[in-house]
This record gives C-alpha cells, structure tokens and sequence, in this order.
C-alpha cells in the first residue's frame, strides 16, 4: 500500500471513528519551549534560537500530537505530526493505525534490536520513531504478546515481529525486522532481556544482520552483542542524609562491515555534533564500544549526569554531560553539550562543540 | 484494711493483665482490617517539600492485592503509568509510548521525586505476615491514647525495613506515627498521619507526611481525595497491556 492511499484509509477511518463516537473521555496538554543552540567550529561561534509547541490529545480510542518548530537560524517554520492514530480493539487483537511512535525499548542507551533504530537514543527519543503504521498487538497473558507492524513509507518497504514475554522475571524480547529498499535490504533479528541479578540491574541483547545490496552485488550477514548494567545508591552520607546516584553502562561489540552503520543509526546522531564513524572504513574488524550514564540527584529538582561514548579501539570519547532544574510551576530548565576527544581518523570525532539551552512550561 | 489493700491489689493485676490481654498481632490486625486494601480505586496527590519549594503530583491508583495500577494526571507527569505485579514494576512512559521494567534497586529510590519510595507506595502485604510484633509501651499521641508496637522482620521475610514501631490509636485502631528502621538501628523515614475519615465504620488516614530521614529538608505529603473500597475491577487491568 503507497503513502498516499494509507492516508486516504487513514482519514476515512478517523472520519467514521470520531462520527460513531458520541462521548469522548479525553486529556489535553503540551508544552512551550525556547533554547538556544551554540556551536563552536574552528574559533567561530554560530548560535541558533528555537521554539517549540507541542500539543497533545488523547482521546478513548484516538492520540493526536503536533509538534510546531521555529528555527531562526534559516528562517524556517515546521510542523511535525508525531501522532494521529486511532486504536481499536477486535476480540483480543488490538489496532493502531496511523502516525505512531513505534519503539520496542527495554530499557537500554541504545538499541540495536528496536524497529526503527535511533527511536531512543541515551534516553532521549528521537523524530525517528514517529511513523505511519499499522500496529497489531496480541496479547496472550498479562506479561506476553506478539506484535506485528507494518510501516508504510514511499522509500522503502518495511515491518517487524515482536514476542515479549517475562521468564524468571526476566523482561524477554524476539524481535524481527526487515527492510528493503529497490536496492538494498537490511533485516536484524534479536533477542533482549532484561531483570536484576540480585539487586544490580542486567540488560543483554543479541542481533544478527543480514545487509544485501544488488548494486555492489554483497551480502554480509554479521552478529552484534550488548550487555548492560545499571545500579543506584546513596552518597553524601555524612551528615545522616545523602543524594542518589544513578550508575548505567553497556559494552557492544560488532563488526564494522554492516554492523557500524547499524550502531551508529542506533546512537541517534542528533544527539551529536557530527556523522560519527563517517572516517571509519568498512571491514571485518571488531568494533567494541562502552557507553555510560552517570546521573546525580541534587535534589527533588534538579539533577546533573553524563553520557559518554567510548571506542575501546582508538579510545576516542564523546561526552554529553546534562543538567536539569525544575523551576517554579512546571518551568523545567535544561543544559547538555557535546564534546568529542578523538583525532580525524577516530570513531568519535569532531571539532564542534555544542552547547544546548532550553526552558521548557508543561502544560 | 489488708483485705482492701489485698482487693486493690487482684484488682490493679486484673486491670494491668486485661489491658495486656489484646496481643500486638490483634492490634495490628484491627489496623489492618482498617488500612489495609484488598481492592481500591484511590484518587490522590503527593505534594513534595524541599526547603521552600513544592511540587505536586496527582494520581488514581487502583490496587488488587499484591497488584497496583497508578496514573498521574498532573501537567509534568501526565499519562505516566506504573504496573506494581509482586515486586516486578513496570512504567509506562507516554510520549514514547514504551513499556520498560524497571530494575529492582529503582523500587527503593523516591518514586517520583518524593520522600515514598516505589515499595513504600505499593507494599501490598499484611504487615502481621511481615513483621512479629510486641507491645512496648503506652502513650498518648496527639491528643489520642495510643498502642506503642514495635515489629522486627520475620526471619525470611521480603520486607522492607528491618523494624518498625507504630503507634496506633486505641480506639480507633488506626496507625497515627510510624517510625522505619534499618538493622543497624539507623531511623530512615517517619510518617506522621494528620488527618483521618471514617468511611462506613472503617477509619483511614487521609493526610499523612512522610519524612525520608537520609535526605535533608524534605518532606512529602500524601492526600487521598477519593477512595472507594472494594470496586469492581475489571479482569486485564493489571497487565501490560493495560499500561498501553
């Protein structure tokens, strides 16, 4: 089905939907947000204002959000639709149809194993994750299901199968995606899971890829594994009290052949200054990289951590550190930056550094 | 006149030995046939103290047992969701729309910021299951003559703290002060109730102020604007994908 007629269906549908209802139980809300964006590149500083509104509705059976971007660095006004969905039930099948976020998350910094790689990135998400899709959940019990999803895009065709279920308490996760395009085609297949070995949090996932492409004539089938750990404690006991800290870190290895741009599409390059790896070639090396998230609590407002990207070959680093304050009401103000420590010829480099503001009011 | 004193005497005894007569455990299981929640749907919101700042947080919880379903409402937190099953816990994040288990070191972090932790929030058992109790003292607490009871943890139960003393109105048989220890005998939060209400000759508190004594200046008040007990809850609502 082509973009085109997936929209028609999907405006007949909405029309029927909302006309066959007569009560609606629904929650609006959204927030405003200005920032400021500098950029260091060669002792010259370019800065970048924004604002955003997003808007939100959420009906019984319906989800609309709208996302309005005003940039003044090029003039330009932009509307993102990020929902406009309906969901209907059929027996226990469950349907979403429409423009959706779709991520299958297990509470990783980044996800090789998730439909659209890049959703959710080192606990931000992304625009990636807003498709057209339809949506088929099948719930078998409480803790299980099976779901199907079908995106519906001009370039590509693309769908993915999710079993997730719990096993000794472990979140677990078979997931398979593919997508093809007239030239190429990728389709990972992976397993997650994720639960507590006593009272330290453990992740692990493991994908295989399989990336063809008829115009160079290649098929590269490669394997990428993630483990990861999170725990919280207290410091800053001295005085009968203290503040949490929150510790996260992942190892990943892959292959550089198809497994980089995998990798790299996971990590969700807004988050960084620069195409990461772009200086890498392609090969059968192995490429391990640690990441990690530090997160103190300041307090019941506001809170200070740090990202970082590590390439344990050439030890090239990227840090994003964040800082984060609730003001007053439901004023939030934000702080994050990036810095990358790796020469030219590294997996993480640039010579940008970034520098972000905002103040966010939910309302 | 020793006949008196010898009267007075078997008199002061009985008296003394009917007082002690009610054992910890009935007590404490009079309080839980007041506060404790087989089903509920509890409308409800935190109000977070730091120093001189505030922050407010509004839910509906259902509870079934050892299950909980809670949903904020306020404009920060709104369409955030957590499914308590046992002592797994899931969190439904609304913008994502993702459903991720949290680890188990996060149950004891402050839920939502404020001085209750996650298991504070949806510790579902009988405390008479959890703790073995023993009458330590009588006292008068605000106003109201109060069973002093002190718990320690059952070898081998899942509880969260080590110790607990509460002190519970004698009449109305509901808990007014909680203090929760750690082994070490270290105080780590007190809750103080400040209001209660009947509800068809149930008392339960309605205003109760948790201090978390490991962190400074803060304080979080829980207030229950609604409660209604035993609702029919429908078969599904404790599941993940009800969290959706």
């Amino acid at each position: 089905m082509s973009k085109k007629h997936f929209r028609s269906l999907l405006i007949l549908l909405t029309l029927l939907f909302l006309i066959s209802s007569s009560v609606f139980a629904y929650q609006f809300g959204g927030d405003i947000t200005v920032g400021t964006n500098t950029t260091l590149f060669d002792q010259e500083v370019e800065t970048t204002t924004y604002q955003n509104i997003n808007l939100g509705l959420e009906l019984d059976n319906a989800n609309f959000a709208v996302t309005f971007k005003n940039n003044t660095a090029n003039q330009e006004f932009d509307i993102l639709l990020k929902k406009a969905y309906i969901k209907s039930s059929f027996k226990n099948l469950e349907i979403k149809l429409g423009k959706q976020p779709v991520s299958w998350s297990f509470g990783s910094l980044i996800n090789l194993v998730d439909f659209s790689l890049g959703a959710e990135a080192l606990g931000q998400e992304t625009e990636t994750k807003y498709i057209n899709a339809v949506e088929l959940n099948y719930p078998v019990n409480w803790y299980s299901s099976l779901t199907f999803v079908n995106e519906f895009n001009n370039n590509y065709d693309k769908y993915g199968f999710r079993g997730r279920t719990l096993i000794q308490n472990f979140d677990f996760s078979l997931n398979y995606i593919k997508q093809s395009s007239t030239s190429n085609s990728l389709s990972r297949l992976g397993v997650s899971l994720k639960g507590d070995i006593g009272s330290l949090g453990v992740y692990s996932s493991y994908t295989n890829m399989d990336y063809q492409d008829e115009i160079i004539n290649s098929d590269i089938n490669t394997n990428a594994l993630m483990v990861g750990v999170d725990y919280s404690f207290y410091i800053n006991q001295k005085q009968g009290y203290g503040n949490r800290l929150m510790v996260q870190g992942e190892y990943h290895i892959v292959k550089n052949n198809a497994g980089l741009p995998v990798l790299l599409s996971s990590l969700g390059r807004a988050e960084l200054p620069f195409d990461s790896g772009s200086n890498i070639p392609n090969g059968n090396d192995y490429l391990q990289i640690l990441l990690s998230n530090l997160n103190y609590n300041i307090n019941d407002f506001s809170s200070i951590g740090v990202f970082t990207l590590t390439s344990l070959k050439d030890g090239s680093t990227a840090l994003i550190p964040n800082y984060s304050n609730q003001l007053n009401g439901n004023t939030t103000l934000r702080i994050s930056g990036a810095f990358l420590s790796g020469s030219q010829t590294d997996l993480f480099y640039s010579p940008a550094k970034v520098l972000n503001i905002e103040l966010s009011y939910v309302f | 006149m020793k006949k008196v004193i010898l009267l007075l005497v078997i008199f002061v005894f009985l008296f003394s030995y009917s007082i002690f007569a009610v054992t910890a455990d009935e007590i404490i299981q009079k309080r839980d046939d007041n506060e404790y929640l087989k089903t509920a749907r509890v409308e409800s919101k935190m109000v977070i103290n730091n120093n001189n700042r505030k922050l407010e947080k509004v839910m509906i919880s259902l509870i079934d047992g050892n299950k909980a379903l809670v949903e904020f409402t306020n404009p920060m937190d709104r369409g955030t969701k957590f499914l308590k099953r046992e002592d797994n816990l899931w969190m439904f994040f609304p913008d994502a729309e993702d459903v991720v288990k949290l680890s188990g070191h996060m149950l004891e972090r402050g839920m939502m910021g404020s001085d209750f932790s996650y298991k504070d929030m949806m510790e579902s058992e009988k405390l008479t299951e959890l703790y073995n109790f023993e009458i330590i003292e009588e006292q008068e607490y605000q106003k109201r003559p109060c069973y002093v009871i002190e718990g320690i943890k059952k070898q081998g139960a899942e509880a969260t703290y080590y110790k607990r003393i509460v002190w519970i109105d004698k009449e109305r048989h509901i808990g007014l002060k909680e203090e929760l220890y750690a082994e070490s005998g270290k105080l780590l939060k007190e809750i103080v109730v400040q209001e209660v209400q009947e509800f068809d000759h149930r008392w339960y508190p309605t205003k109760s102020v948790m201090e978390d004594k490991l962190r400074e200046n803060t304080s979080t008040e829980f207030i229950i604007e609604s409660i209604e007990f035993n609702p029919e809850i429908p078969e599904g609502t404790f599941s993940l994908q009800s969290l959706q």
